[in-house]
């Protein structure tokens, strides 16, 4: 027994040592945040002053003279980039050394590409994907903590040529994120891309990691536990189990159809088990239940449950008896 | 007569004669059990419905808040009271006393630690077992005044029966996750399934199958058997079609979950009633039933705010706001309601079967 436990316990950790999130950078909640306003949806960003101090501080002074009007989404690549340029803003950027103090261009980075050629103005792009060969070039300034799907979207725009939209997709405004702003953007960002931070499947696998020590400990005592417990706790597993994919595919946002009418039909049926969860065990004693005794115990519940419904008839009849009308058969 | 005895119906598939009423047909009275099942739900509908100013006031809504202290909450403290008043009670189910509240609290600190991924669906699993445990409780308190009142639904009565009242759970249930969007409930917002629009289609035919056989099996039973059908043994079934199913009336939605508990407290009122007779070995009288109901309802509410305002503020302290840790302590509380309730009030065990014949008049000493 305490080889399968400890089995089990390695296997829980192993799981554990495999979920564990590899997930953007998030920037300290002293860093200063901004909203960037697009024709397709608001992207909250927040800066990253400790991985490229001097671009964020020019980036805040361009930002505070409301420089990044009138930019644009230049080229797109879905699954990859979205690159924004135009706005007097970026030619502050201009010049400026590549930083990377703490991370590169990693998921959900907004970062500065300066060519260094005369008469190009510095591009901000966001990137979509980990992309470690863009860091030589590629200064992060900030990382997109919500709007994921606004850039998804504008990233999605069908192009034309060198991956230029066919759509005009601009940039109506960039300005600091109010508290409130922040809160919203992100709670709304918590219910679109849940498991994009990289918890959902973390918990997940836990989760699954629970239910399979529960499931041991019922394999290991079983015998002490006896059937019906047994079949219980089991059907705790299963819940548990089947909750774990629940939070693994987010409640079927990126699953078919199909999918979501599975995990529907799925819930339901866990329902309609979790029905079956622990008849009473009418053992009292302490002692432990054996299989094949619990038909008698049962019989004999039966006879105490009834104990306070013979009392009242005991008691009615008492009384009937004493004021003279008929007891009841 | 044990009532236990007499309420031990084997529901085999064969058609019976009826049994004789194990005892009074109702728990009070039929005016006030028919309101209370669904009779008062069903009047305030039809109240919506014919004025929708009434059904769009701000009122209802904060009516309907109010009510929460007084019926909703305690009637989930009152499941818990059931379980865990004595220790003959926790012992006859320790899984349920013991394992469920561990990992109702399990899930709920994984809320915690991932907020954005656990707790949506935790709310999300909450919200859709809630409807099916109301359809739980409708057929079960249709199968206990078809006991009381002598009539016996068994075999493809009972199927159909069940069938039409989950699959109006079902068919509000799968229409609500057509499509993909968030919802918000407190502070946590969470998704839809994206089930395909044929789904709830699919579902509302056969919930009209299975009315319409239902229909069918009770007409022939009629014929058959010479049957009249105890009008209060339908009540349950067409209330919870109208909560679930039928149209919209302003925001009558909000005062669906105060019928469910309304429900509810009688029948746990009935049985705490009977039972309490037997632990305090006292002797029906009216005062007994005053005292015992104010005891009672005292230990429900204080429990409610205990659960429902106490828990969600503490859980506040723990770097989350009162707005996310109120939708995660109630999706657990809840949850943790379900199980109980399942256990505690299932009707194949005599345990639970057998106080569910008492009546207001017995225990009052008036019988």
């Amino acid at each position: 027994m305490r080889r399968s436990l400890a089995a089990v316990g390695l296997t829980c950790l192993g799981l554990l040592m495999f979920a564990t999130p590899c997930s953007a950078y998030t920037p300290p909640e002293t860093d200063p945040r901004i909203v960037i306003d697009t024709s397709e949806g608001k992207i909250l960003v927040a800066l990253a002053p400790e991985n490229a101090p001097q671009h964020v501080k020019e980036f805040l002074i361009a930002l505070a003279a409301g420089d990044f009007e009138g930019a644009g989404v230049v080229r797109v690549a879905p699954a990859f980039y979205a690159q924004v340029v135009g706005g007097l803003g970026a030619a502050r950027l201009a010049g400026l050394p590549v930083e990377r103090l703490k991370v590169g261009n990693v998921r959900g980075a907004l970062s500065v590409y300066d060519s260094g050629k005369p008469g190009d103005a510095p591009t901000l792009m966001f990137v979509l994907v980990k992309s470690p060969q863009l860091d030589t070039d590629y200064t992060s300034i900030g990382f997109v903590e919500a709007g994921r799907s606004v850039l998804q979207q504008i990233a999605g725009t069908p192009t034309v040529g060198d991956h230029q939209p066919t759509k005009t997709i601009t940039i109506t405004g960039i300005h600091e994120a109010t508290p409130q702003e922040r809160a919203i953007l992100r709670q709304s960002e918590a219910a679109i891309n849940a498991d994009d931070d990289g918890t959902s499947a973390l918990a997940a696998v836990f989760i699954v990691a629970c239910a399979g020590f529960l499931a041991a400990l019922i394999s290991a005592f079983y015998h002490r536990l006896g059937k019906q417990r047994a079949t219980s706790l089991a059907l705790v597993v299963a819940l548990v189990a089947f909750f774990a994919v629940w939070v693994a595919v987010g409640g079927g946002r990126h699953a078919s159809g199909l999918a979501g009418v599975g995990l529907f039909a799925g819930a339901v049926g866990m329902f309609r088990l979790m029905g079956r969860f622990e008849r009473p065990t009418p053992n009292r004693s302490g002692r432990v239940t054996q299989p094949g005794q619990l038909a008698d115990r049962e019989s004999n519940a039966e006879a105490r449950i009834d104990e306070p419904q013979r009392h009242l008839e005991v008691v009615l009849a008492q009384r009937d008896a004493t004021t003279g009308r008929f007891g009841r058969t | 007569m044990s009532v236990g005895a007499a309420a031990g119906v084997d529901d085999s598939t064969r058609l019976r004669p009826p049994l004789a009423p194990t005892t009074e047909r109702y728990f009070v009275n039929a005016p006030v059990d028919a309101l209370v099942i669904g009779g008062a739900s069903l009047l305030l509908y039809a109240a919506f419905r014919f004025r929708p100013a009434l059904a769009s006031s701000p009122s209802v809504a904060s009516i309907a808040a109010t009510l929460v202290w007084v019926c909703n909450y305690p009637h989930f403290a009152s499941t818990n009271y059931r379980l865990y008043h004595s220790r003959a009670s926790i012992g006859q189910y320790p899984l349920t006393s013991y394992v469920t509240p561990l990992m109702v609290t399990a899930a709920v600190i994984s809320c915690y630690l991932s907020p954005n991924g656990v707790a949506p669906m935790f709310v999300k699993l909450y919200l859709l077992w809630s409807p099916y445990h109301f359809s739980g409780q409708t057929l079960g308190i249709t199968l206990v005044y078809a006991r009381r009142t002598g009539f016996v639904i068994d075999g493809w009565l009972r199927r159909c029966l069940t069938s039409f009242i989950f699959l109006t759970f079902l068919v509000e249930n799968a229409w609500a996750e057509v499509g993909r969007h968030v919802n918000p409930f407190y502070g946590v917002q969470y998704p839809t399934l994206g089930v395909p629009v044929w789904l709830p289609q699919l579902l509302t035919k056969l919930m009209w199958i299975a009315l319409a056989a239902t229909i069918a099996l009770l007409m022939w039973k009629i014929a058959n058997a010479g049957l009249r059908i105890p009008l209060i043994i339908l009540l349950p079934a067409f209330t919870q079609y109208v909560w679930f199913v039928a149209t919209p009336a302003g925001q009558f939605a909000y005062m669906v979950p105060f019928f469910h508990s309304l429900q509810y407290l009688l029948i746990a009122w009935s049985v705490q009633l009977k039972e309490g007779l037997g632990e305090h070995r006292r002797t029906p009288s009216v005062r007994y039933v005053w005292t015992e109901s104010s005891r009672w309802m005292a230990i429900n509410i204080a429990g409610g705010y205990a659960l429902f305002w106490m828990l969600p503020h503490l859980g506040s302290h723990f770097g989350q706001p009162l707005v996310f840790s109120t939708a995660v302590m109630l999706a657990g509380i809840q949850i943790h309601h379900f199980f109980v309730d399942g256990v505690i009030w299932r009707l194949h065990n005599p345990a639970a079967r057998s106080p569910l014949s008492s009546s207001l008049r017995a225990v009052s000493g008036r019988l």
